[in-house]
């Protein structure tokens, strides 16, 4: 039987009542009752206020900064730069990509989903996009108030490039959150102590590589985010501008092209996507 | 129904077949070259906790992978062709359910991932909700329920999209008196209806009032299989013990002392007529013919160990 009509749930010379669920169909019912399940969940409830720590920031701004040193340009890439990317986006996405597929195999609960005609690849998709969805609408929650907070009766600060850059930043953050949950969401398959592995990865790879002025940052999903958030308003005042001009000055060579870096991350989440897949294929289930 | 859900039972393969099945786990032997095939009515697959039975429960129903052998659902392998599993329910051991979730809207999930076409998937809710006797508490959330429920709420999620074969892994856990007997009835329904049922437990009466059909399993090895008066006649070791009451006991004993097929007799306290003999079956076919020739009566004749509980103790041992 093909791949392709296994992914298309058309069975070739395989009998109706023996045919696979099209992976679109299976995926699609996965991904809505696991989004409904992850939304109900405490993490959830955690999540959401520690995405209001940023906004409380920006309210610490609007109070405290009345002689206007910090433009709500710079806030906003500085907010951008150095606490969604790479920390708030990576630890919303380790929150509930790990889990996606960890937390139902260690429940057991998957068991309901393994015992379905349904494809261990639509198993993945479902409950990745599902947590990608939970994680990007959070972080884009949380930016959202922040918007409001910075631009509430500031109506100096609403240019067409801050807008411009704000939904930059939404954008990226949102990419980010898709790209690493798919990473978290493989380790939540293939290993057995997935959160530790998140964690050294999250707060140790990306944040020790990520900040190297050498080629080697391009070996991290923290690189890529803050070379597509680059906000040309906040000048080297912004730490991630800073971090680009220091790299560029050491190594002597233009920066990395922001479409090359839009592909490193898409090929990132896809190659995640399919392992964790592949993973999930070879799994048994013992509970 | 669905015409891609209903089929006739008819296939050129044996329903579930296991090929010369191994797992192990690191040098732990679960399962050790073990072969069987069940067909369609109940078959209980018993063993000792270790024995391997939960393993080979779980190498049958395609949720782990052999180390060694095949194991084969309508000729093929269930882990390669997933779609198999359309024809397929399963009710596990583990209470691990989406809790969050009501009874109906459970099932319904599970229905929808059997790709019944959406307008179906409400009254076979409905029809597999009131078959578990669960109606009443479907739109209640599973987390509220008792182990009974959950249990119920378990069995409807095998049985909904009507499969072939199903799987039930200790199904009375948990159920009262009511409900076990309720179960017991309908998993008897479901083999005299042509399916195959394949049911695990550890425990032997709840086996014995759905089927005399086992397999049993002791140190990783099948060591019997088929139906229990059948398995009980081939163990010489321990001859049966049958009780027959007669109007004329010490004739009848004195007939069957005779007898070729009988290795000895003697009376009960209670003056009945207890013949042993090597050879259950022939004895049975033989006995009509004797009584009429030598116009003798029996009033009752019983076979005391011919229970489950002794086949099991015979073969494997206290």
């Amino acid at each position: 039987m093909g791949w392709l009509a296994k992914l298309t749930g058309t069975g070739g010379t395989v009998p109706a009542g023996e045919r696979q669920l099209p992976l679109a169909t299976g995926a699609f019912w996965i991904g809505w009752y696991s989004y409904r399940e992850m939304a109900r969940r405490r993490r959830l409830v955690a999540m959401g206020a520690v995405m209001l720590v940023p906004v409380l920031m920006c309210l610490a701004w609007r109070l405290l900064d009345r002689d206007g040193a910090v433009s709500a340009s710079l806030l906003l890439a500085n907010l951008g730069g150095i606490v969604y990317v790479p920390f708030l986006t990576a630890l919303v996405s380790l929150a509930f990509g790990v889990s996606a597929i960890g937390e139902e195999v260690e429940e057991g609960t998957i068991l309901y989903y393994w015992t379905r005609p349904v494809g261990r690849g639509a198993i993945h998709l479902g409950r990745l996009v599902a947590a990608q969805t939970v994680a990007a609408t959070l972080l884009a929650g949380s930016l959202a108030l922040c918007f409001a907070v910075i631009t509430a009766g500031n109506f100096g600060a609403l240019t067409a490039k801050f807008v411009h850059a704000y939904l930059v930043t939404v954008g990226v953050v949102m990419l980010g959150a898709f790209v690493y949950t798919a990473i978290f969401a493989a380790m939540g398959t293939g290993l057995k102590r997935p959160m530790l592995a998140a964690l050294l990865f999250a707060f140790g790879w990306e944040t020790m590589t990520g900040n190297i002025p050498a080629r080697i940052q391009q070996l991290t999903v923290v690189f890529h985010l803050r070379n597509l958030i680059g906000n040309t308003e906040a000048g080297t005042r912004s730490v991630p501008n800073l971090l680009l001009e220091l790299l560029r000055q050491v190594q002597h060579e233009a920066p990395v092209p922001q479409w090359r870096s839009v592909l490193v991350l898409l090929a990132t989440m896809i190659l995640a996507g399919l392992l964790g897949a592949w993973l999930l294929r070879r799994k048994e289930i013992f509970r | 129904m669905s015409p891609d859900i209903a089929r006739p039972v008819t296939t050129p393969f044996p329903v579930l077949q296991a090929r010369r099945v191994s797992k192990w786990f690191g040098e732990v032997i679960a399962v050790n070259d073990s072969s069987l095939t069940v067909g369609p009515g109940v078959t209980g697959l018993l063993g000792l906790n270790g024995a391997g039975k939960t393993t080979l429960f779980k190498l049958l129903s395609g949720l782990i992978e052999p180390s060694q052998g095949e194991v084969l659902i309508f000729g093929q392998r269930l882990r390669r062709e997933v779609g198999l599993f359309r024809r397929i329910g399963f009710c596990p051991e583990s209470e691990a359910m989406h809790d969050w979730l009501t009874g109906r809207e459970f099932v319904s999930l599970m229905l929808r991932l059997m790709g019944v076409p959406g307008p179906e998937i409400a009254p076979r809710t409905a029809a597999a909700l009131d078959r578990v006797h669960l109606a009443d508490a479907a739109d209640r959330r599973i987390g509220s329920y008792s182990k009974g429920m959950r249990q119920k709420i378990k069995m409807a999620q095998a049985l909904v999209h009507d499969p072939d074969i199903i799987f039930l892994d200790e199904p009375l856990n948990g159920m009262d008196p009511v409900a076990r007997h309720e179960i017991i009835a309908l998993v008897k329904q479901l083999g005299a209806a042509g399916k195959t049922v394949l049911v695990s437990s550890h425990i032997l009466p709840e086996i014995e009032e759905m089927t005399r059909n086992i397999v049993l399993i002791h140190h990783g090895k099948v060591l019997a299989e088929g139906d229990v008066t059948e398995i009980r006649d081939k163990i010489h070791d321990h001859p049966t013990i049958v009780a027959l009451s007669a109007p004329e006991p010490r004739r009848l004993a004195s007939f069957l002392a005779g007898r070729e097929l009988v290795m000895g007799v003697e009376l009960d306290e209670r003056g009945r007529v207890v013949a042993r003999t090597d050879h259950a079956v022939a004895f049975y076919r033989a006995l009509p013919g004797w009584l009429l020739a030598e116009k003798l009566a029996v009033d009752e004749i019983e076979t005391l160990d011919d229970s489950l509980q002794a086949v099991f103790d015979y073969l494997v041992g206290d």
